[in-house]
């Protein structure tokens, strides 16, 4: 048995390779989960993770680990953490989701549904990118049944 | 990034919001329409808006002095929205009831038995009240003596809505 703090290595999609405190690493569930099985050789690979949003994930890994960090503090560090552009937004969901940390994920999709949550279809189309594939006459049919809810 | 984990986030997202929202959002794409109507995202959302109390409606209904009708409102339970929520709801059915009585809920589903002046009967009916839908269960000569019992709850082994009428 070993006091000492083990460290892992994570090798983003990028190439670039990140060492952390396995204590902090395994907050993600993924990783976590590779390490019980003990199927960790040296380098963790996360191929669905590049690095400028793996260094944004260290950041909150390492805040939320902090001992004796006050709940406040963690608040306004979280505020802060999620008001990027959408498009960092994104890739910090997907990083959450594949890296399995709900806390992490729940707290930016909340984020993501605040930002949308009164928004009308054409602004979210808009912010999202997404093409209109329905035809006019489906459009007006959907709006239609739910008439209330455009109110 | 793969679509796998794109529908993923996708469904992490919108299961946050509230049936009003998901239902404008339904013409936004038929990707989005689809996955908003799939029984098993339905299921997600529900499961979401339970553990969450600004998702907590109450309802109440009164009289308007004039009309003599029932008018139906729903209101968010959590006190930072109650004062701007409240939202008079359409009756289904394009009924004017001169009196009602909300028997039972889950899950935001009601069933409400209604007695129409108008054409002097009664309905019981079973009421979406996130979504508007609604399901005529009886309609019934007037006049009735009440139920002595009517439950509605969730059965997990048909994985639908059961309802209990005691005689």
């Amino acid at each position: 048995m070993s006091s000492s703090t083990k460290f892992l290595t994570l090798k983003t999609c990028d190439d670039k390779k990140f060492v952390l405190d396995e204590a902090i690493a395994v907050r993600s569930q993924t990783i976590k989960n590779m390490v019980e099985d003990d199927c960790v050789s040296n380098v963790i690979p996360l191929p669905n993770v590049d690095s400028k949003t793996m260094t944004k994930v260290i950041e909150y890994w390492k805040k939320h680990s902090e001992e004796g960090i006050s709940k406040d503090m963690l608040m306004d560090f979280d505020k802060a953490f999620v008001k990027v552009h959408h498009s960092i937004l994104h890739a910090l969901i997907l990083a959450a989701n594949f890296l399995n940390d709900k806390e992490m994920l729940d707290m930016m999709c909340q984020e993501v549904v605040d930002r949308i949550k009164g928004k009308t279809p054409e602004e979210i189309r808009k912010e999202f990118d997404i093409k209109n594939d329905f035809t006019p006459e489906e459009e007006e049919e959907i709006r239609k049944e739910n008439a209330w809810a455009f109110e | 990034m793969d679509v796998y984990s794109e529908e993923n986030v996708l469904v992490e997202i919108l299961c946050w919001l509230h049936v009003r929202s998901l239902l404008r959002f339904k013409c936004i794409s038929k990707f989005w329409g689809t996955l908003i109507d799939e029984p098993y995202f339905k299921m997600k959302n529900l499961t979401h808006a339970k553990k969450d109390k600004s998702f907590q409606k109450i309802l109440f209904y009164k009289l308007r002095p004039k009309k003599s009708i029932f008018s139906i409102y729903c209101c968010s339970i959590s006190s930072v929205e109650l004062v701007e929520d409240v939202r008079e709801l359409n009756w289904p059915l394009n009924i004017e009831p001169g009196h009602c009585i909300a028997y039972c809920c889950c899950d935001g589903l009601v069933i409400i038995k209604v007695y129409e002046n108008r054409v002097e009967r009664q309905i019981l009916f079973l009421w979406n009240l996130s979504t508007g839908d609604s399901i005529v269960l009886a309609t019934l000569e007037f006049p009735i003596e009440e139920f002595s019992g009517l439950g509605i709850c969730f059965d997990s082994n048909s994985n639908d809505y059961k309802i209990h009428i005691g005689g």
